[in-house]
């Protein structure tokens, strides 16, 4: 990274880390809220805490600033992200109001399995530091994968995890935060049989998903789902970016070159289809159509951490067009806009959406802090420039 | 395709996507300060759950809120506390014509009409109304344009009939669901 690179990162972390602080709410139970915009859907109505994956980014950002820095306060800032979803689990496993775009619901895939990622990275790090409160984390995310992933949406007889008790769809990018959250549990409990049972057949069909003809445009990419047999012909570069470090990470674990291989592939192809400016098409048809709009900034967070796991596994792909795209969405208050182009989605209908591209929604800008805490940690002058952040995010907080 | 957030049934994401749209307005025109929504809420058991989900429900006899139940329950509430205010949940008359054409249509039964009210001394302040014409025409083009495996364009048009939920306010413009609010005449 340049040197202004560096201090725009900095900056960017800071402001984000203050913005999320005023996104607290208490109600129906503490956590971060606000509304929600997406893609297909959004959530305007409902803006008391959403227990879903905006807690993946918030705790695994925080933990790396806190490895990064030694400061205590990211691990407490993480710690208290962490205490949201214990207090908001139900007591049938699963969390309250989990469902991002469509709530107030639980149940909400891949949601729940991001918040078990975020828990249990916190449980992983607290074994040294604080084993009494990694235990509640590490029993929260345990009870939600045992009643909710592995007895009801997990099928035996295929090996499949489903999107639903009832339903025969199967998202790669749902099974890969799944695969994640097991090998975390994996590792915690010290139970290998979950690797066997439960990551090796749901990589196996993700890889089933991803297009191995050379000659193929979208060579190296996933589908982004199959209704029974009949894979849907699109390819979301966010969701094809979430599924390359779980695969990674399953490679390390076991060792099996296909797996790196096809996560290598996933992530060049990412970066064949990145636009001049550093940006995304929302989604890439499988006749060779983009589609544009939107093309999100605070979530290409997600990219911008899949090419920096790729590169540590030999891709050498070069991420500053991607962190100049992320950057470009900071806004004075410390939030990354959401999106460019809501308001083109469909001609004189979506008008009325291009307030969602500058909208903050915590549920995105947790994928840029995590990113952006990643190139802090690596930054060779870390030391002071991570320090000088942390002077800047305490401004206006209560310590 | 379906959205990326997928529910399990029994919660309130389950239900159709115009009945979201229906508790998301009600949400708005019934929640002050927190999320707090003042008002008895009396209807189908599934439907009072999902508005409760969305903030704390405190009890208020004089501002009743009836999710999909028939007249005569309205009525009983009426003499037993003469409300100042009701906002009642129902079918639209489009609802009677796609019902034979949609598994997913949600079975609540019509607002009483006008004249009932006004027997019952209330009149008519606000009323909303969801999916109407336009959002069933964006609905349409999209299972059509998937069954011929357009998709981009399918998409755009799934994304089109979600952001028309909302009909337009015209009163003779149909609808599958609406919201109407009374007050009391003096």
């Amino acid at each position: 990274m340049s040197a202004l690179q560096t201090a725009s990162v900095m900056n960017a972390i800071a402001g984000l880390d203050r913005w999320f602080e005023s996104m607290r709410v208490d109600w129906p139970t503490p956590g971060y809220g606000g509304p929600v915009v997406h893609w297909w859907n959004h959530s305007l109505t409902y803006r008391g805490a959403g227990l879903d994956w905006r807690y993946e980014g918030i705790i695994d950002g925080y933990l790396t600033l806190w490895r990064a820095t030694d400061e205590r306060i990211w691990l407490e800032k993480a710690m208290l992200a962490g205490s949201d979803l214990v207090d908001g689990q139900l007591a049938n496993g699963q969390y309250r109001n989990s469902a991002f775009e469509l709530n107030p619901a639980s149940g909400g895939t891949p949601h729940e399995a991001a918040a078990d990622v975020g828990l249990l990275l916190l449980a992983r790090e607290l074994r040294e530091v604080d084993p009494i409160a990694g235990e509640r984390f590490l029993d929260a995310a345990r009870r939600n994968l045992e009643m909710y992933w592995f007895d009801q949406l997990w099928d035996p007889p295929t090996s499949t995890l489903r999107d639903g008790r009832d339903e025969s769809t199967f998202v790669p990018n749902k099974a890969a935060t799944f695969i994640d959250a097991v090998l975390l549990l994996s590792e915690m409990t010290e139970r290998n049989d979950l690797i066997e049972r439960f990551t090796l057949p749901t990589a196996a069909k993700i890889l089933a998903m991803q297009v191995t003809e050379p000659a193929k445009p979208p060579y190296g990419a996933i589908a982004q789902n199959r209704f029974g047999e009949r894979v849907i012909d699109a390819y979301f570069p966010l969701y094809i970016a979430r599924i390359i470090p779980p695969i990674l990470r399953l490679h390390e674990r076991t060792g099996d070159p296909r797996l790196q291989s096809a996560a290598l592939a996933a992530a060049r192809f990412l970066e064949r289809i990145r636009e001049s400016d550093g940006g995304f098409p929302q989604v890439i048809y499988g006749n060779g159509k983009r589609n544009r709009r939107p093309r999100w900034i605070a979530g290409s967070g997600d990219i911008l951490r899949a090419f920096i796991v790729a590169n540590q596994h030999g891709a050498e792909i070069d991420l500053a067009p991607s962190i100049d795209w992320l950057l470009r969405g900071v806004r004075p208050d410390g939030h990354i806009a959401t999106a460019e182009g809501f308001g083109g989605i469909m001609p004189l209908v979506s008008r009325r959406d291009r307030f969602a591209d500058e909208l903050g929604v915590v549920g995105w800008c947790d994928k840029a802090i995590r990113a952006l805490a990643l190139l802090a940690r690596d930054e060779p002058s870390r030391q002071a420039n991570v320090a000088d952040s942390v002077d800047v995010a305490m401004i206006g907080h209560t310590i | 395709m379906r959205a990326e957030t997928a529910i399990m049934r029994d919660t309130t994401s389950a239900l159709p996507m115009e009945m979201r749209a229906s508790l998301d307005l009600l949400f708005e025109l019934l929640a002050g300060e927190r999320g707090v929504m003042p008002t008895s809420v009396i209807g189908q058991p599934s439907l009072v759950t999902a508005l409760g989900r969305y903030g704390t429900i405190e009890s208020d006899r004089d501002r009743p809120t009836f999710l999909g139940v028939l007249a005569s329950e309205i009525s009983r509430t009426i003499e037993r506390s003469l409300p100042q205010r009701i906002v009642v949940l129902g079918s639209g008359r489009l609802q009677r014509v796609i019902r034979p054409l949609r598994r997913s249509v949600a079975p609540v039964p019509r607002v009483p009409a006008e004249g009932w009210w006004e027997r019952q001394g209330y009149q008519l302040v606000r009323s909303i109304k969801i999916q109407g014409i336009g959002s069933l025409f964006w609905s349409s083009c999209d299972r059509l344009l998937r069954r011929f495996d357009r998709t981009a364009l399918a998409d755009r048009c799934r994304i089109a009939m979600l952001r028309t939920l909302v009909a337009a306010r015209w009163s003779i413009a149909p609808s599958t669901l609406c919201i109407h609010e009374y007050r009391r005449a003096a």
